[in-house]
């Protein structure tokens, strides 16, 4: 139970740092920074997490990113849908995964979110009760933000599915691969 | 119960490991002299000694032979530089968070990358040096509705993989969990390389 309680807070404190870094004040002035602003989200290049991964692995022009958690300005967003969470609840986690994908990405690209060509496939897994269905508008919260900045470069092809659990108990995790210049 | 099975077969694999370098070690002293007395200009059979080779076998690990697929589709498959791995899992039948706990899990998720690096290795044609770095991993855990600690589980697969190739076999990770998974297997591990 220490153990994990331990876990729990190196791990939180893995987020917090990648939550700070979204608080952060943006330097750079690129056409998608620009764009942020218009949308009101700031993004400043990930911190690497300190276990045993990796935030982003880049060959050649793709970009992989590692699963983003749900970390918004008032901590991980906790809960199962169709139990304790609305589907606009979910929504809105999946775009703080989205936000947090954008840090990892900027890290990737140097800082410079220009170099983006293409999302080209994002995975959203929903932390779900047995009957609950709509997974697909939950993933939307990131797609939705993609499309806002890139507009159809930013649409992915894309999979959301239902799950019984995630780590730490988040509502959902969302993965992607973007091509870059 | 099969927490015990998998450390007798860790057991197995490390005194099956000892039993080969030291057979491997009186080989090559016969050799040795072979060489000095009856045969000098003869160079002696070179074993795979590839970097990563050593490695493992300093770890005590000896990769099993590469699964076949268990249904209509392929172990790995190659394009460029790019080699992408069906997932593996290990036959420890149960669910985390009430059969096993974490640590148990933990285990559970190395055993299914080492079944991973052999399909790698076949993909590289058996040399693992030609490994550049682990892309991606997906470790999906089979678990209780209320069980939170899938990444502790899939550690057991990304510190395998950092273990064996170094910084550069960390992966852009997800850890998920599962109600339920082919064969009632406990752990599933999916992951993507970069070869030269």
């Amino acid at each position: 139970m220490k153990r994990r309680s331990f876990f729990n807070a190196a791990a939180i404190s893995v987020l917090g740092a990648s939550l700070l870094s979204n608080k952060a004040v943006s330097q750079s002035t690129g056409k998608v920074d620009v764009r942020l602003k218009e949308l009101n989200i700031d993004v400043k290049a990930a911190e690497a997490p300190v276990a045993a991964y990796v935030g982003w692995r880049k060959v050649g022009n793709m970009v992989y990113i590692a699963g983003q958690v749900p970390a918004g300005p008032d901590g991980l967003v906790l809960g199962k849908l169709g139990e304790n969470m609305t589907t606009d609840e979910g929504y809105a986690a999946a775009r703080y995964c989205g936000i947090n994908l954008l840090g990892q990405l900027k890290s990737a690209c140097g800082g410079d979110l220009d170099l983006v060509k293409q999302c080209v496939q994002i995975q959203g897994l929903v932390n779900s009760s047995d009957d609950y269905t709509e997974q697909h508008l939950v993933i939307n919260g990131t797609s939705e933000l993609f499309q806002d900045i890139w507009g159809e470069p930013g649409l992915a092809a894309r999979a959301a599915i239902g799950t019984n659990s995630l780590p730490l108990g988040i509502c959902c995790e969302v993965l992607a691969v973007f091509e870059v210049a | 119960m099969l927490r015990g099975s998998c450390r007798i077969r860790g057991c197995i694999i490390i005194r099956r490991a000892i039993l080969t370098t030291a057979l491997a070690s009186i080989i090559s002293a016969c050799g040795k002299s072979d060489d000095t007395t009856v045969t000098p200009t003869e160079t002696p059979p070179t074993p795979s000694n590839g970097k990563i080779n050593a490695k493992l076998s300093e770890m005590g690990i000896e990769l099993p032979e590469a699964k076949m697929a268990l249904a209509t589709y392929t172990p790995w498959r190659k394009i460029g530089n790019m080699v992408y791995i069906a997932g593996q899992a290990a036959g420890n039948k149960g669910v985390i968070g009430k059969k096993y706990n974490t640590q148990q899990g933990h285990a559970i998720a190395r055993e299914a990358a080492i079944l991973v690096l052999s399909q790698l290795k076949a993909a590289c044609d058996g040399d693992l040096d030609r490994v550049e770095q682990c892309i991606q991993l997906q470790g999906i855990v089979r678990c209780t509705n209320d069980f939170t600690e899938q990444h502790l589980v899939i550690n057991g697969a990304s510190e395998f993989f950092q273990d064996v190739f170094g910084d550069s076999g960390l992966a852009a990770r997800a850890a998920v969990g599962t109600n339920s998974l082919p064969m009632g297997d406990a752990c599933e591990v999916i992951a993507t390389f970069e070869i030269t």
